[in-house]
């Protein structure tokens, strides 16, 4: 025992002395390094190489013959004789750039207002931006077809009553409609990612540009946007990628005036069951090289990172800029962003959940109102088993996201041999699509003899693969701004490997952590497409009960379903933002 | 400062882990379990022929081996929970010791999970409830289905016995023509199909694309030909396009002034009880589905899923199909909701899985038609 213990204890202290020709191969930081790429190998790799694999197929992998090597390019064949697929492919990037454009501009306007000005009721705005999120997906284009489609809107309906014109104010089913829609759904996303980047910046760079003479403006657009550059040139392709892949708004309002995106044309293509998961793949195929390219042109900043680290050994101070006569004018701006980020549709979701069945605006209505379907939402059989469940997935996948993330960002930023390897493990899942993710471990939990399939574990591997993509960059960004000297001292002061990341980086990363355990919580309860191949009697979660409820055409019972998911959600963020402040962490929401 | 106690931290952090990961580790169904055997003399094919005395000894020892294989019954339906509890519990009601696990989904990944579960030799479905969509592919394509006649099959006459369906049609659900009634009265509404290739209709009517099985339906009746000719005529009058169960929302708010096709089944029927101005028409053919229940080859719990098909076409569950579900059961005489009386004055055309067509083929119509064209 003794021995084991001694041994155990040369090994974590890198001295390895029994076996002299081991020493600098097992070091904690190499066994680190190993496991995460196991994993990540694990969780990544081997549905990609089934989505590739199976896109030269014309088999299922349940099929005798699917592991034979026969391949055909019948697929990609398929994908391009409807002669769709080029016309789609622009329908997706005028839809993708364009959402990105305005989550971008939003989302970076609320962080800088949050993070970086002295603008009144800044917690109020961080939590109002990040709480669109708890909108169950499913109800967000309902909620703007009744707030903006052409005949019956309420914003359309209230500019014809107030101009006297038949005309329409906003068409919801148009491109432009579905861009700014979808836009403002990856809001809180963007937000998150750039608010970490400018509290953590320091003020101190600004201070000496007004000092040498420069305004106010110019110190922020020569100073503090390029510091913030990387994070935000991160956020944006992961806001793209995720655009490209959106389904919900593209299909649901799109469908009106048959625009169709990438997603919606997988849908369409493949409705036939069982799925022609070959011709899926082959279209993840081309989704996987954008993202690559995505990820290549991310990189360029990645190698720059040294440039940008504003977390250093040498204390720092983030002073708010002051607004000055512009707090007013700015203030009611903000509000007008988030009026469109989350009181619209949160008034239209309220309204829907205190009526029947949708009704427009009138005195009637109003004295009709009642609670019935929250009476129906809380009667739902399963309610809070599916809670519960997304709950519990939710705290799991969170932790092995955020400890995956954490270390693979740490190896790709201190540019550690493979580190760049584990960079692309956790970049490349943004590219596949959820029905992808869901088939592939359908199949892998199925052959192998493990009992994982229906139970929590199959949901917790899964969610950490789609949305470890998203945390990554969020880490990723923030560990770009801490300088490696940091737990280098530590670790000259005789800390380990382990101790150094634990007692330093993981400290500074935590306004990043709590964000990525903030969106994998959210994300747990609203993901559909996996969790309906996965998820089985005891492990339904919160979306395939909204989805049952949605697809009874209980509408107003899944309003109801969102505002108290809605409610609960503001509990835990109130919570997160007293817990950044008692950090001393600036701008954490 | 608050000071953290470290003592308390080191207990309770790695308790809370644990509770975690002990929960996490629950859930897992029975696919992991080799399927219970069913005893040799009750695996039989059919029921039909036996007297009742050899009925009444094959139900009681039916039921013996439901509780030794531990009551339970795993249903996979495409519909919400809510759309087969009130059945489900009437079953259990009869059966008490049954524990229902229900599965829902989409079509396509039902369909997608039995056959992947099965093909990796861990079945966990019992029963299945779909329609010829689920036949084709299931039970003709896979060969997954159960071949057993309950007993009260044997009751049906020929126009609704289904005898190539490896399958129970236990009842049925009609489509039909949706209208606003604010913005459309009972003389205006479209009395027939053909209605809504008028160009006062232009621009007015919203079709639901996600209702596959009445395009199959309406071309099965009409004949191919004059099906795709009415069709066509009906997308060049420019209807609005829309998926899913909120096109009866849309109705509702004013979106559209009429709405089709649409199931009349008790999603719609609360909507009007709760003061929806909607009306449904019938045509003077309607188009109907069959619900078809699938016992499943390699069902972990056979004799469970043996009683829970000899229910499904028993008097007992016949004679509350109407009330329960608001559909019409398949035996003639049995009570139909009351809300579907006029239903059964027009022509009833079953869509079936022998007169569907080529899925592929159906599925590039009517997305060429209504969707891409």
């Amino acid at each position: 025992m003794t021995t084991l213990v001694d041994s155990w204890a040369r090994l974590t202290t890198g001295r390895v002395t029994r076996f002299p020709a081991l020493r600098g191969v097992f070091t904690p930081r190499s066994v680190v390094y190993g496991l995460v790429l196991i994993i990540l190998l694990a969780q990544v790799a081997l549905p990609i190489a089934i989505l590739l694999f199976t896109s030269f197929k014309d088999a299922r992998p349940t099929d005798a013959d699917f592991f034979s090597l026969s391949f055909t390019l019948e697929n990609f064949r398929d994908a391009f004789a409807s002669g769709r697929l080029l016309s789609v492919t622009w329908t997706t990037v005028q839809f993708a750039g364009g959402s990105t454009l305005v989550a971008l501009a939003l989302g970076t306007f609320l962080a800088w207002i949050v993070a970086r000005t002295n603008a009144p009721f800044r917690n109020l705005v961080g939590v109002l931006t990040i709480v669109q999120m708890a909108v169950p997906g499913i109800l967000v284009p309902v909620a703007w077809t009744f707030l903006a489609s052409p005949k019956i809107g309420a914003i359309n309906v209230a500019w014809r009553n107030l101009t006297g014109t038949d005309g329409t104010l906003f068409n919801v089913y148009s491109m432009q409609g579905l861009i700014l829609v979808n836009g403002l759904t990856m809001v809180p996303m963007v937000y998150l990612f750039v608010v970490t980047v400018f509290s953590s910046m320091n003020s101190s760079l600004e201070e000496a540009a007004e000092v040498s003479g420069a305004s106010k403006l110019r110190a922020v657009r020569d100073i503090s946007l390029p510091l913030a550059a990387p994070g935000i040139a991160a956020v944006a392709i992961m806001a793209l990628m995720r655009a490209w892949e959106a389904f919900e708004i593209p299909w649901f309002l799109g469908v009106n005036e048959k625009i169709f995106t990438y997603a919606s044309e997988i849908y369409l293509r493949t409705s036939t069951p069982p799925s022609n998961v070959g011709l899926v793949s082959t279209y993840a195929v081309f989704m996987l090289l954008g993202a690559v390219v995505m990820i290549w042109w991310y990189d360029r900043f990645n190698q720059a990172g040294e440039r940008y680290a504003v977390i250093s050994g040498k204390n720092f101070s983030s002073v708010r800029m002051d607004l000055g006569r512009w707090r007013m004018p700015v203030t009611i701006l903000t509000f007008a962003v988030l009026t469109l980020v989350i009181l619209l549709p949160l008034f239209m979701l309220l309204w829907m959940s205190l009526n029947p069945f949708f009704r427009q605006f009138s005195w009637d209505a109003v004295t009709s109102l009642s609670l019935d379907s929250y009476v129906a939402a809380l009667q739902t059989p399963n309610i809070m088993q599916g809670f519960v469940n997304s709950l519990l997935v939710g705290v799991l996948a969170s932790v092995g996201v955020l400890t995956l993330s954490t270390l693979a960002a740490w190896f790709s930023a201190r540019r550690v041999p493979g580190g760049r390897l584990l960079y692309l493990l956790t970049s490349v899942p943004m590219a596949l699509p959820n029905v992808i993710v869901g088939v592939s471990f359908l199949w892998i939990f199925l052959i192998t003899p493990l009992p994982i399939y229906s139970t929590h574990w199959a949901l917790v591997i899964a969610y950490i693969t789609i949305i470890i993509a998203v945390v990554s960059r969020l880490v990723s960004a923030r560990m770009l701004q801490i300088s490696s000297e940091l737990e280098e001292a530590a670790q000259v002061a005789g800390a380990s490997f382990a101790r150094a990341i634990w007692t330093i980086v993981v400290p500074l990363l935590s306004p990043a952590l709590l964000a990525g355990a903030l969106i994998t919580m959210v994300m747990s309860f609203r993901e559909l497409q996996t969790t309906l191949y996965l998820a089985g009697p005891q492990t339904r979660t919160a979306a395939v009960v909204m989805f049952d409820m949605a697809g009874d055409g209980q509408f107003s019972t899944v309003a109801a379903f969102g505002i108290v998911t809605f409610a609960v959600l503001l509990v835990g963020l109130v919570g997160y933002n007293r817990l950044n402040a008692r950090m001393g962490l600036e701008g954490g929401l | 400062m608050r000071r953290r106690n470290p003592t308390l931290l080191k207990v309770t952090a790695p308790l809370t882990a644990a509770a975690f990961v002990m929960a996490a580790c629950g859930g897992g169904d029975d696919a992991d379990a080799a399927t219970t055997a069913l005893p040799e003399e009750l695996a039989v094919a059919s029921t039909v022929d036996m007297t009742d005395e050899e009925y009444a000894e094959y139900m009681t020892a039916l039921e013996e081996a439901s509780k030794a294989e531990g009551g339970v019954l795993s249903y996979y339906f495409s519909a919400p929970a809510a759309a087969a509890e009130n059945q489900i519990n009437l079953f259990i009601e009869e059966y008490p010791w049954v524990e229902l696990e229900y599965t829902s989904g989409g079509t396509l990944e039902l369909i997608e999970r039995v056959i992947t579960e099965n093909a990796a030799g861990r079945p966990s479905a019992d029963v299945l409830q779909g329609g010829p969509l689920e036949d084709n592919t299931l039970c003709r394509d896979e060969g997954l289905c159960l071949a057993y006649d309950p007993r009260g099959e044997g009751d049906l006459p020929a126009d609704r016995a289904y005898p190539d369906c490896v399958c129970s049609v236990a009842d049925f659900f009609t489509f039909h023509i949706t209208y606003n009634t604010n913005n459309v009265t009972a003389a205006e509404a479209p009395q027939t199909y053909e209605d809504l290739t008028d160009p006062k209709w232009r621009g007015r009517f919203g079709i639901n694309i996600d209702q596959l099985d009445w395009f199959a339906g309406m071309l099965a009746e009409m004949g191919e030909q004059d099906g795709l000719a009415l069709m066509e005529a009906i997308a060049a009058n420019e209807p609005v396009v829309y998926a899913g169960a909120d096109g009866l929302e849309k109705l509702s708010a004013g979106e559209f002034d009429v709405a089709f096709p649409q199931s009349a089944t008790r999603t719609v029927r609360d909507l009007i009880a709760d003061g929806a101005p909607i009306e449904i028409v019938t045509t003077p053919v309607t188009i109907a589905q069959p619900d078809m229940y699938f016992p499943l080859r390699n069902a972990p719990h056979p004799a469970t899923t043996r009683l829970y098909m000899e229910w499904l076409m028993s008097d007992d569950w016949q004679n509350k199909v109407g009330e329960a579900v608001v559909k019409v059961p398949i035996k003639e005489g049995s009570p139909i909701p009351s809300s579907a009386e006029g239903i059964l004055d027009s022509e009833l055309f079953f869509e079936t899985t022998d007169n569907f067509g080529d899925y592929d083929t159906r599925v590039e119509q009517h997305q060429s038609i209504f969707v891409t064209g």
